[in-house]
C-alpha cells in the first residue's frame, strides 16, 4: 500500500517541524562532557600502547606519579574487576573478556595500558609520557585470512576464529548446477570509524554518604552502560546512576560500554574527588572502536532470462582485538549475511560467515552494521551481472526486486518485509537522476560519467522480534511514562538519548498527535538511569521511532483514557462522547482545555468520583514486531582518467520508512547518512599498515568529506506503513548509510569499465582510477 | 592533545625576537599565522622550548612594492593578500587552494614558506616565480632565493638565530602568464601533486617557461624545462607534461602512489600549461 500523505493542518503527525532543538544546539548551548565539568574534578590522561600486538613485563609509573599536578597513576594491577564481555548469546561465539586497562597484553595500538589522574588534562598528558613501560613484541596481525594461521591473540582461546557458520538452504545446489549464468566476484570493505564531533567522553563522581556511583556519559544507552559499570565494578544496579545530556553524534560508536569508562568509573569509585575523561580526536581516531572492515566472495545464479536463482557469499569479518561487548564480533558479517537477498527475489541463498581477531581497534557497531559491505558487494555483482548480459542495470533490477504481490515477503534467511515500495522507489530514484540520461564512456572533456543505483531494506526499529529475523538473540524493548502536569503540559520520560536525531521534535509530535495539543507543549525528557523508564538497546538500530514511538502513542492513549474520564465528569457528558481537539477535550455540548481538565484532576477531589486515582501519569511497554524499510539510491559520478577524482554530479534518495513523524528530520537523517555513505565509498579509511600501526590519526589522515565534495541530493518520501507495528511507523536512521556505498561504487565502475578498470573495494581511491598511460 | 609544556615570549620589535631566538636556538619555533605549527603542536610531533610569537611586531605586517616585486612582510595573511591581489598572477591563483577560508585568515604566507611541508602550495609559486625570502640576524640581513631556500620536509637553509622578515614575489609583466592547479583528496586538503607555471609570451612567442611542483619531492621541485624551440603550443604542454613525467621521481606513501604522482604531474603539467597558453590564442612558436 502507498499512501501519499496529505497536508493535514490539524495533525502533528508528519508536519515538518523545525526541530525544537536546533536553535539551542545552533547557538552553542549544548550541554556536552566537556561543556561542564564537575567541580574539583580530576582529569585523565591514558597511557596507551603504541604496539599492535605485545607482552607486558612491566610498567613503572614512579616518575609519572611524581610528576606536577599528578594525583595518581592506575595501572590494570590497581584496581581489580570484571572484565567486559559482550552479551550476544549466539551459539558458537567465542568471548573475548576485555580488562579496563591491559595487565598482561597489548592487542592494538592505541589499547589503554594506565591512566594518570591530574589537575589538568594538559598536566595528566606530560606525566603519561613519563609512565614507562617495557613491552615483549609480538607479531602483529593485519591480514583476516592469515589471523587463522598466526598464534592468537588470546592463548586461551586458541584460535584467533571467533566464529564460523554456514546455513545454506536445501536447493542451493541444484539452483547453482542449472543456472545459465554464474557471476561471482569478491569485494571488500575497509575500516571506517563513525567520527563523532563529540568522542567519547565521561565524568565519574562517586558519593560515599548514599554509596552512589554517578556516571555522566556520551552514551547512547544509558541503561546498558548502568549494567556493564554495575557487572564491571560488582555494584548493585541501583548504586549506578547514568545521565546523558547531549551527545555529539554516536553513530553507533557510542553504544558500547568502553574499556575507558569502566577505567574512569574505577578510579572515581575509589578517589575523593570526580573523575573526567574527555577523549580527543587521536584517541577517537585509533583507540575507539572503528566499523565495517569486511571481505566478501559472492556468486549469483541466473536464468538466461536474467532471473535471479541463487545467491551465495562467504563473508569474512575483521572483528578487531576483542569481540567487542556491545554487539561482539558479529555484528559486520553475520549481519551482512542475514541480510544478502537485500530487496531482491533471491529463492536460494548460501551463508558462510567467519569473523576473526586482528590486531586493530575492535569493530563496534558504525550506521548501517554489516549491513552496508553485503550490500554494497551485491550491487556491485549485479552491476558486473548486467554488464556480462548486456542487461540495463535499472531493468535487471526491476525484474528481479520484491513486487507489490509478493508482500509479505519472506527471504530465504528468515526475514519477512511487512510492506514497502521496492519497485516504485526504484522507478523514483531512476527518473530523479535521468538515469536514461547518462552514458557510460568519455565526455567531451575527457571525463567519464558512470550511473549507479542501489535499492535497499533496512531491518529497521529493531525489538526482539527484529533481532531475532537476523539470527540475534537480543532484548530489544522499551518502556516509557507519559505525565500531564497541571498546567496541561505534558513530559514524555524516555530511556532513548538522542545523538541529534531530534528526538525531542519527533516524540513530542507523536505524543501531541493523541492528544492533538501543539506539540510544542510536549516535554521529553530523557538522560537519567534514575527517572527514567528501562530501554534495555538504547539509541541504536534504527529502533527510537519504532520502539519509544509506538510505547509512547500507547501511553499517551492510556493517559487520554484518563482526561476523557475527568473531561467527562466536568462536561457531565459520557467519556466516550470526549475526543480531542485543538488542545481542548470536545464533546457535542461543549469543551473544555487540557489545563483546566489537569487541574481540576489536581485540586478537585470531586474528579475522584469518575477517576479514582487521578494522577495523570501513564505508562507503556512495547517490543515491537519486525518491520523493514525500504528505497533507493541513486547517483551519477564523473571520474577524471587524468587524476583519478570523482565528482558526484546527482543524486537522488527515494525512501520509505512508513509513517513520517517529521519530513524534515527524515531528509536530515537521510543526507548526514548519504554524506557518511559517499565517505565509505571516496574518502574514509580507518585503515592499517603491514606492521600493524593505525595510519589515520588525525582528521590530515582520515578523510571525511566536506560540504564540497556532496551534490545537490534529490529527495523524496513514499509512505507504506508498516502493517504491523504501532503508527505504522518504521525506523530509517541507517538506510542511506547502507545503500549510498553500494550507489557510488557502482557509478564508478559503470564510469570506468570502459578504461578497463574494475572496482573491488571501497574506499575506492584516486589511483586506482587513473589511467596509467595515454 | 595538549602540546608538551613551553614558554611564550611576545616582543614587539624585530631586535627583541631575534635576541629571543640567538638565545634559544633550534629549541624556539617563531609564531606567525599558527595554523601548522600549533596543531603540530598539541599532536606534540613538534616540542619548541619557547615560542616568539612575532604577530606583535608592527613593522612585520606591512606590504610594499619594490623594484623586485611584492614584498609580504611576515605576519600578512593569506587572506588580504588573496582579497586584493598581489600583482604576481601565479600567487593570487594559488591562493584560493591554500587551506579554507578560516585557516586563510590567520595563515601567512611566510609562515607557509617556512614551514616548508613539500605539498604546500606557496614553497612552489615562490620557486616558479623566481622569488626569495628576506631573513634578519644580528648579523644583518640577507635574501635567500627560493632555489636556495629549501632543504627538505620542514627544512629551510635559514639558521634558528634567523628570522624571515618577509618575502618577496617578482611582478607579472604584461606578458607573464601563469596558471596553479593540484589534485587533492578534497578542496582545501594539501594537494598530492601541485602544479605551477609561468610563462612570458610575447609577439605571440613563449619567451620563457618556469613549472614547479609541489608534493612530487622532498622539497619544491623545478621542472628542468630545456630550450623546447619550434614546438606548438599543444605539443609544447605535452611535451613539457612528458618530460616532467619522466623526470620526477616521487615516492610511495601513505597519500598515495609514487605512480599516481607521476601520473597526476603529466596531467596537472599539460593542463596548467594549455591553460596559459589559451591566455594567448595567438601562440604558435616557441623561442
Amino acid at each position: 500500500m502507498i499512501v501519499v500523505r496529505d497536508a493535514d493542518g490539524n495533525s502533528s503527525l508528519g508536519a515538518r517541524l523545525p526541530r525544537f532543538e536546533d536553535g539551542r544546539l545552533l547557538r552553542g548551548r549544548g550541554r556536552f562532557i566537556a561543556d561542564d565539568p564537575p567541580a574539583r574534578c580530576l582529569h585523565v590522561a591514558f597511557v596507551r600502547s603504541p604496539h599492535p600486538h605485545a607482552l607486558i613485563e612491566d610498567v613503572d609509573v614512579t616518575r609519572a606519579g611524581s610528576a606536577p599536578g599528578v594525583v595518581s597513576v592506575l595501572t590494570a594491577a590497581d584496581r581489580p574487576h570484571v572484565p567486559l564481555v559482550d552479551a550476544v548469546a549466539v551459539p558458537g561465539l567465542v568471548k573475548t573478556p576485555q580488562p579496563a586497562l591491559a595487565g598482561e597484553r597489548v592487542r592494538f595500538v592505541g589499547e589503554a595500558v594506565a591512566m594518570v589522574l591530574a589537575e589538568s588534562r594538559a598536566r595528566a598528558e606530560d606525566a603519561a609520557e613519563l609512565v614507562e613501560v617495557r613491552y615483549a613484541a609480538l607479531a602483529p596481525v593485519v591480514d583476516p585470512e592469515a589471523a587463522l594461521l598466526l598464534p592468537p591473540l588470546d592463548p586461551a582461546l586458541g584460535s584467533n576464529e571467533v566464529y564460523r557458520g554456514r546455513r545454506d538452504t536445501p536447493g542451493l545446489e541444484a539452483a547453482f548446477a542449472e543456472a545459465d549464468h554464474v557471476v561471482s566476484g569478491t569485494f571488500s570493505t575497509g575500516r571506517l570509524t563513525a567520527a563523532p564531533m563529540e568522542g567519547r567522553a565521561c565524568a565519574a563522581t562517586f558519593d560515599p554518604v548514599t554509596g552512589l556511583l554517578t556516571v555522566r556519559c556520551s552514551t547512547q544507552s544509558p541503561h546498558l552502560l548502568q549494567r556493564k559499570i554495575a557487572t564491571c565494578l560488582g555494584m548493585d544496579l541501583t548504586a549506578v546512576r547514568v545521565l546523558v545530556d547531549d551527545v555529539g553524534g554516536g553513530f553507533g560508536q557510542k553504544i558500547p560500554a568502553s574499556p575507558e569508562e569502566i577505567a574512569v568509573a574505577l578510579a572515581a569509585r575509589a578517589a575523593d574527588r570526580p573523575v573526567l575523561w574527555v577523549e580527543d580526536r587521536r584517541e577517537n581516531l585509533v583507540a575507539a572502536p572503528h566499523g565495517k572492515e569486511q571481505h566478501v566472495e559472492l556468486a549469483l545464479a541466473l536464468d538466461a532470462d536474467g532471473t535471479f536463482r541463487a545467491l551465495r557469499c562467504d563473508v569474512l569479518g575483521d572483528a578487531g582485538a576483542y569481540s567487542f561487548n556491545s554487539a561482539s564480533a558479529l555484528i559486520e558479517a553475520y549481519l551482512a549475511a542475514g541480510l544478502l537477498p537485500g530487496a531482491y527475489r533471491i529463492p536460494e541463498t548460501g551463508w558462510r560467515v567467519r569473523s576473526v581477531l586482528t590486531t586493530k581497534a575492535p569493530i563496534a557497531p558504525y550506521r548501517g552494521v554489516g549491513w552496508t559491505s553485503g550490500h554494497t558487494a551485491r550491487e556491485l555483482l549485479i552491476d558486473r551481472a548486467a554488464r556480462l548480459l548486456g542487461r540495463d542495470p535499472v531493468d535487471l533490477r526491476r525484474q528481479n526486486l520484491v513486487r507489490p504481490g509478493d508482500l509479505p515477503y519472506t527471504t530465504p534467511t528468515g526475514m519477512t518485509y511487512d510492506s514497502g515500495s521496492h519497485l516504485a522507489t526504484l522507478e523514483r530514484a531512476a527518473k530523479l537522476v535521468d538515469a536514461a540520461d547518462v552514458v557510460a564512456g568519455p565526455t567531451a572533456d575527457g571525463r567519464c560519467r558512470g550511473f549507479g543505483i542501489s535499492p535497499y531494506v533496512e531491518p529497521s526499529g529493531w525489538g526482539s522480534a527484529g533481532a531475532a529475523e537476523s539470527s540475534w538473540s537480543f532484548a530489544s524493548h522499551d518502556s516509557v511514562r507519559v505525565e500531564m502536569a497541571a498546567s496541561g503540559a505534558v513530559t514524555a520520560v524516555v530511556g532513548t538519548p538522542s545523538q541529534g536525531q531530534g528526538h525531542t521534535t519527533t516524540l513530542a509530535q507523536l505524543v501531541a498527535s493523541v492528544l492533538a495539543c501543539d506539540p510544542r507543549r510536549v516535554r521529553v525528557v530523557t538522560g537519567d538511569t534514575a527517572g527514567t523508564p528501562l530501554s534495555t538497546a538504547g539509541t541504536r538500530a534504527s529502533r527510537v521511532a519504532t520502539v519509544i514511538g509506538g510505547a509512547l502513542l500507547q501511553a499517551t492513549e492510556r493517559l487520554a483514557a484518563k482526561l476523557a474520564l475527568v473531561a467527562g465528569h466536568l462536561l457531565g457528558v459520557d467519556p466516550a462522547e470526549i475526543s480531542f481537539r485543538d488542545g481542548r477535550a470536545v464533546a457535542a455540548s461543549g469543551s473544555i482545555g487540557l489545563a483546566e481538565i489537569a487541574t481540576a484532576a489536581v485540586a478537585d477531589p470531586s474528579v475522584r468520583a469518575a477517576l479514582p486515582e487521578p494522577d495523570l501519569t501513564a505508562t507503556a511497554f512495547y517490543d515491537p514486531p519486525a518491520t523493514y524499510s525500504n528505497g533507493c539510491v541513486a547517483v551519477v559520478v564523473e571520474v577524471d582518467p587524468g587524476t583519478g577524482r570523482v565528482d558526484v554530479v546527482d543524486a537522488a534518495v527515494v525512501e520509505d520508512c512508513g509513517t513520517v513523524i517529521n519530513p524534515m528530520v527524515v531528509d536530515g537523517q537521510t543526507l548526514g547518512a548519504f554524506a557518511q555513505g559517499v565517505g565509505a565509498a571516496l574518502y574514509e579509511d580507518a585503515g592499517y599498515g603491514a606492521d600493524g600501526s593505525p595510519r589515520a590519526t588525525s582528521f590530515a589522515d582520515y578523510l571525511l568529506p566536506t560540504a564540497r565534495c556532496l551534490p545537490r541530493v534529490a529527495l523524496e518520501h513514499l509512505e507504506s506503513p508498516a502493517p504491523h507495528t504501532r503508527g505504522g511507523i518504521k525506523g530509517m536512521g541507517e538506510s542511506a548509510m547502507i545503500a549510498t556505498p553500494g550507489a557510488v561504487a557502482c557509478a564508478v565502475a559503470a564510469a570506468v569499465a570502459p578504461l578497463g578498470v574494475t572496482v573491488t573495494h571501497i574506499p575506492i581511491r584516486p589511483d586506482e582510477l587513473v589511467a596509467p598511460e595515454e | 592533545m595538549k602540546p608538551a609544556p613551553f614558554d611564550y615570549a611576545c616582543p614587539s620589535t624585530i631586535d627583541e625576537a631575534l635576541g629571543l631566538l640567538a638565545g634559544h636556538g633550534a629549541s624556539a619555533r617563531v609564531l606567525a599565522g599558527g595554523q601548522s605549527l600549533l596543531p603540530e603542536m598539541a599532536l606534540r610531533r613538534l616540542r619548541p622550548d619557547l615560542l616568539v610569537d612575532i604577530n606583535r611586531v608592527a613593522e612585520l605586517s606591512t606590504r610594499t612594492t619594490t623594484g623586485e616585486g611584492t614584498r609580504l612582510g611576515a605576519t600578512v595573511r593569506q587572506a588580504a593578500v588573496l582579497r586584493t591581489g598581489s600583482g604576481t598572477g601565479l600567487l593570487d591563483a594559488a591562493l584560493p587552494w591554500v587551506g579554507n577560508p578560516g585557516t586563510r585568515s590567520r595563515g601567512t604566507v611566510v609562515g607557509s614558506l617556512c614551514f616548508a611541508d613539500p605539498a604546500a602550495e606557496l614553497p612552489a609559486v615562490l620557486l616558479a616565480t623566481g622569488g626569495s625570502l628576506e631573513v634578519r640576524s644580528a648579523a644583518g640581513r640577507r635574501s635567500v632565493a627560493a632555489a636556495e631556500l629549501y632543504r627538505g620536509p620542514g627544512r629551510t637553509a635559514p639558521g634558528a638565530d634567523e628570522l624571515a622578515v618577509a618575502a618577496t614575489f617578482p611582478l607579472d609583466t604584461d606578458d607573464t602568464r601563469s596558471a596553479w592547479l593540484e589534485f587533492g583528496r578534497r578542496p582545501g586538503d594539501l594537494p598530492l601533486v601541485g602544479v605551477g607555471v609561468v610563462t612570458r609570451v610575447r609577439d605571440g612567442v613563449v619567451a620563457a617557461v618556469r613549472v614547479a611542483c609541489a608534493g612530487v619531492h622532498d622539497v619544491p621541485w623545478s621542472v628542468p624545462v630545456p630550450d623546447l624551440g619550434g614546438a606548438g603550443d599543444r605539443g609544447l604542454a605535452r611535451e613539457v607534461a612528458e618530460l616532467a613525467s619522466r623526470e620526477c621521481d616521487p615516492a610511495d606513501d601513505d597519500r598515495t602512489t609514487a605512480a599516481h604522482r607521476r601520473v597526476l604531474v603529466r596531467t596537472l603539467v599539460r593542463r596548467a600549461l594549455e591553460q596559459v597558453l589559451r591566455q594567448d590564442t595567438e601562440v604558435t612558436r616557441v623561442a
